[in-house]
């Protein structure tokens, strides 16, 4: 198979192209199926940071993603996004809008700002302000998500489908179109970081799944063509965390991903470069297959499955298997393309 | 062109990675890597005058200064129509 020219551009660097940078753990919303509810943590100063984004540049990475908690809470962030411009990253910000006020949206596209992503739950306002616990959040939202399109930066509303807001999905792709927002659905529900599974509960079922995904399909917004023709060869890698992007914690801490908890090292004590160059965590994610769940190679549906190995490890303490959540989501995909089920399983 | 001088947009991401050029436009998220000459061009946009910048192509690879003027502005006319690069006011 031949590489992409970013995946050559990776091979060469060595290092993944991509940093999400969790900046703090605090938030000033109270969602209820928050995935880093760990309110205080050791932050990185703006000085550590700032050494930090220098690490990543030369180690060849080009893109950063400033998120928390949410990001606005740290009063350094527009001198770090101004930093991040001055070392030629591509920066993006993910924030629940509700601090973008006062003509920052406009401060952080001068600073060099590339896109922001901005976190709806409901295109209700009172059901959105209800769920995150702050009146007044939707509108923010929305005021945040408006200037800084109007200052020419892109900007992606993100909405998490859970069982009370699914069927409200094609109201969003509405909400959005008519702003000109992108609009990335997600329809999986994480444990949080520190292992607690009570976000589970919100998970939207099969019935309120597909029909979502059917909204997106219909409007060109998803498209699950080259998933559904694809066959899984037993010794393709499952998870490319780590390997894509790495994830930075507010304490310094380097992990694959956001919901895989294997720490790979943490800058305070070793550089960026080392971490993540031949990272024996990376080598383990490699090494989860396909294969390594019999069940997954004869399913019908494992074109349509993004089999998450960090659910599978908290789940049950192995990365090499599924859970219910990916048979959920690859089963609602087939549902939503009418594809005929003939599983193997 | 000659006495022009350009800069780098200032929205691209751009790293060296093993002694060439790879830069990034966000607005469509296309990846361009550079040869040899064209991250040597690259790297002195911003700097140098066009014309700076043929006499450095001339010294470094003793070259004729037409073949170093042609192509340094089919680079730079490259750059320019990719967005990458912009005439300084």
């Amino acid at each position: 198979m031949s590489l992409s020219l970013w995946e050559r551009v990776r091979e060469a660097a060595g290092c993944p192209l991509s940093v999400i940078f969790v900046l703090t753990n605090r938030c000033n919303l109270r969602c209820p199926h928050c995935y880093c509810p760990k309110p205080e943590t050791d932050e990185l100063s703006t000085g550590e940071v700032s050494q930090l984004l220098q690490q990543m540049k030369d180690a060849g990475v080009f893109r950063v993603t400033f998120t928390g908690g949410e990001p606005l809470l740290r009063e350094d962030l527009l001198e770090l996004v101004a930093e991040a411009h001055r070392l030629r990253f591509i920066i993006h910000l993910k924030t629940n809008g509700t601090r973008i006020v006062d003509g920052m949206a406009a401060r952080l596209r001068d600073l060099g700002l590339t896109s922001m992503d901005v976190s709806l739950y409901s295109v209700n306002k009172d059901a959105h302000d209800r769920f995150v616990g702050a009146e007044g959040s939707f509108d923010a939202a929305v005021n945040a998500a408006d200037a800084f399109w109007a200052a020419g930066g892109d900007v992606q509303v993100n909405m998490t489908i859970m069982n009370w807001n699914a069927r409200e999905v094609p109201l969003m792709l509405d909400l959005c179109a008519a702003h000109g927002w992108k609009c990335g659905i997600d329809g999986r529900m994480t444990a949080t970081q520190q292992g607690d599974a009570a976000p589970l509960q919100y998970q939207a079922s099969l019935d309120t799944l597909a029909p979502a995904i059917e909204a997106q399909l219909h409007r060109g917004i998803l498209s699950l063509d080259g998933m559904a023709s694809c066959i899984r060869s037993g010794e393709e890698q499952v998870c490319s965390a780590g390997i894509e992007a790495v994830v930075i914690l507010p304490d310094g801490e380097v992990w694959p991903c956001l919901t895989l908890p294997w720490s790979m090292g943490n800058v305070r004590h070793t550089p960026f470069r080392n971490i993540v160059v031949n990272s024996p965590v990376v080598e383990r994610i490699r090494n989860i297959r396909w294969a390594d769940s019999p069940a997954c190679v004869t399913c019908d549906v494992a074109g349509l499955c993004n089999r998450c190995p960090a659910e599978a490890f908290r789940a049950h303490g192995d990365e090499k298997g599924f859970t219910p959540t990916d048979c959920l989501l690859a089963e609602a995909r087939a549902r939503a393309m009418g594809l005929p089920r003939d599983r193997g399983r | 062109m000659e006495n022009m001088r350009y800069e780098i947009n200032p929205r691209i991401a751009y790293r060296k990675i093993d002694g060439r050029m790879v830069i990034v436009n966000p607005q469509n998220d296309e990846m361009m890597t550079l040869n040899e000459t064209g991250s040597l061009i690259f790297e002195r946009i911003g700097t140098m005058s066009v014309d700076a910048i043929v006499n450095e192509l001339r010294n470094l690879f003793e070259v004729e200064a037409f073949q170093a003027q042609q192509e340094v502005d089919a680079f730079i006319r490259t750059m320019v129509d990719e967005g990458l690069v912009v005439p300084c006011p």
